[in-house]
């Protein structure tokens, strides 16, 4: 009797151990890694050819480059390394480069609604990719070129408006607002006046798509999302002193203007890459960091690992739902993600709410 | 009043400082000298240019004219990063905006000492466990900041300052909206410190228990500069504060004691 109640008692001091061990922050961070690999694991095998899991795996990691000394047929090799695993890998690096960004402008511009698009860089893309289709032809200039040129040129005409100013955090977004307008104002005219098919080509252009993820794309943005991290964990320290506020920063030795600034042209920098690639993805850049720091607490570095493996494994199951809710027809990405954001994120407000944080 | 020797350089040497805002002057030809390790108190009416004189002194605001000099060097020949390594701020009240844990606040302390790609060590750790020990907020770590009373976010707040390890902590009004009993507790955790400490304060009762030296400020000039004594007189009070006030020794100590005559008998 005595010594079950105690092994009893022993046992909810285990489980208390564990539950608190869950809740550890690097618990948190080491499952959200593991999810992530396991979402690229998973995703390259769902498609309309699929692929079992285990050839998955084996492909990846056990056989050479020309597949043939393993136990997997040659054509699935083939849709896995050709197919799927760019676009997977081109999911994963928006959704994470998308996440992290915006998990930076909120704490630089100290604005829970700040996103990855707010200084019109997505209308200015749009503008660049819509010149390309519509006015110059595509076999001139790449459509990818064109919307990083035009995703550019939004920020620097930002910048240019913005003028001395442009230290005022507060006057640069509302130069970024109207950047954006003026943009999206001649791209409407240039889709008013063009073809049916081109209009429709490029509406599903700005509505994000991973469909023509190859190889030789990847690197760009594989390079930027990697540089933009790295120079955001170094100032993790400064972000996280930003929080507490502009002044409160200056007297910790941070040139507070001047690091807001810089943040914003690399932020702008990583965006404009990811949005020449895949389109203008909305949604995550604002909704992941929110998440992470639900999940995670408020800790600059952790908000920032956190938004990075979130956000990369939610691009890539959104991904997977364009590409299999309709059969024989790839939705635009930037449907699901708004669709499957805005419920993710009310679902997230009323648990809140009823938990009491 | 402490000693001055020549080989020792006043903490804090401000001469002829003027600053205006457009064409309003709120800072007119300040000079003073603050010598290491005292403990001056800011006092003067609303609007008087306590705050601005502070921000001039943590270089948020540029001066006009005049010069300030820290530790016998002009204050602009610091790097920003090397000026928040002598002088520590404690405002009024830090508004977070994503809700930051106490740990993540007084870490802060840490900014002007860590290189870029340094990691937060052990010893860094250490040090913030032991500055939360020293203002008895260590149980209080792993709590939302804003979940914090005013008392407990300005104890953080002097943590925080404690492991900026500074040689001059400026503060800005750090007691208001703090009771009585926190107020002391703020001032005297501040005063444990032991070094150089600047601080607006309103109540000049507490001003005239915890300060070596009163700087009082009326309209952005310094109208009396000295001991709680020479400063907090009757016939100074009448005039800058416009207010009738007794002053006689107080009981507990060998400062003034102010009585103000609030008038509420006489309505009745």
């Amino acid at each position: 009797m005595t010594s079950k109640r105690l092994s009893s008692h022993r046992q909810s001091g285990s489980l208390q151990r564990f539950t608190g061990f869950v809740q550890q922050p690097l618990f948190v961070l080491l499952l959200s890694v593991f999810l992530l690999l396991v979402t690229v694991l998973v995703a390259t095998g769902i498609g309309s050819i699929s692929v079992s899991f285990a050839e998955v795996f084996n492909s990846l990691f056990l056989c050479n480059q020309q597949g043939d000394d393993c136990a997997v047929s040659s054509v699935a090799h083939k849709i896995i390394w050709e197919i799927r695993l760019p676009r997977v890998l081109m999911a994963l690096l928006t959704g994470a480069g998308l996440a992290i960004t915006g998990a930076v402008l909120q704490a630089v511009t100290r604005n829970p609604l700040a996103d990855p698009y707010l200084f019109g860089i997505s209308s200015g893309a749009s503008l660049g990719a819509v010149i390309v289709m519509a006015v110059v032809s595509s076999a001139v200039v790449s459509v990818t070129l064109g919307a990083l040129i035009g995703g550019a040129f939004s920020v620097l005409l930002m910048l240019t408006l913005a003028g001395r100013s442009a230290v005022q955090v507060e006057r640069l977004l509302l130069a970024g607002v109207a950047v954006s307008f003026m943009l999206s104002s001649f791209t409407s005219l240039i889709l008013y006046y063009s073809e049916p098919d081109t209009a429709a080509t490029l509406l599903f252009w700005m509505m994000g798509s991973f469909s023509n993820s190859q190889w030789a794309e990847l690197w760009m943005p594989a390079l930027a999302v990697t540089l933009g991290t790295g120079i955001f964990i170094v100032f993790r320290r400064w972000f996280a002193a930003l929080q507490a506020g502009e002044e409160c920063a200056h007297t910790l030795g941070i040139p507070v203007n001047r690091f807001r600034l810089s943040m914003l042209i690399v932020c702008a920098a990583v965006t404009a890459v990811l949005v020449a690639h895949v389109g203008g993805i909305g949604f995550v850049g604002l909704m992941i960091p929110h998440i992470a720091r639900f999940l995670i607490g408020t800790s600059m570095h952790r908000v920032l690992f956190m938004s990075l493996f979130l956000g990369g494994s939610f691009m890539v199951w959104v991904d997977v739902l364009a590409r299999t809710l309709l059969h024989n027809q790839v939705l635009p990405i930037g449907i699901v993600t708004s669709a499957l954001g805005s419920f993710f994120f009310f679902f997230i407000l009323k648990y809140r709410s009823r938990a009491g944080g | 009043m402490s000693s001055t020797t020549p080989n020792n350089p006043p903490a804090l040497w401000v001469e002829k400082l003027s600053w205006q805002m457009k064409s309003k002057v709120i800072l007119d030809n300040l000079c003073f000298r603050i010598e290491p390790g005292e403990f001056v108190g800011l006092i003067g009416p609303n609007g008087a240019g306590k705050s601005s004189l502070l921000r001039c002194l943590y270089r948020k605001t540029i001066p006009s004219m005049g010069t300030i000099q820290f530790s016998g060097r002009p204050i602009e020949t610091y790097s920003r990063r090397a000026l928040a390594r002598q002088i520590a701020v404690v405002q009024q009240e830090s508004p977070a905006q994503f809700d930051l844990s106490v740990r993540d606040v007084i870490s802060m302390g840490l900014t002007p000492h860590k290189s870029l790609l340094a990691f937060d060590t052990q010893e860094d750790h250490d040090q913030v466990t032991k500055a939360a020990h020293k203002v008895d907020v260590a149980q209080l770590l792993d709590q939302p900041f804003n979940s914090l009373s005013g008392g407990e976010k300005q104890r953080a707040m002097i943590a925080r300052a404690i492991v900026q390890q500074p040689s001059v902590l400026l503060m800005d009004e750090p007691t208001n909206h703090l009771d009585v009993h926190h107020q002391i507790e703020v001032l005297e955790l501040a005063r444990a410190m032991k070094i150089t400490v600047v601080v607006s304060i309103h109540d000049l009762n507490l001003a005239a228990a915890f300060c070596d030296r009163l700087l009082l400020i009326d309209r952005g000039a310094i109208v009396a500069d000295g001991s709680s004594q020479d400063v907090l007189t009757e016939e100074i009070l009448a005039r800058v504060f416009a207010v009738n006030a007794q002053v006689d020794p107080h009981p507990f100590g060998n400062g003034p004691r102010i009585t103000f005559d609030f008038g509420g008998h006489r309505s009745r």
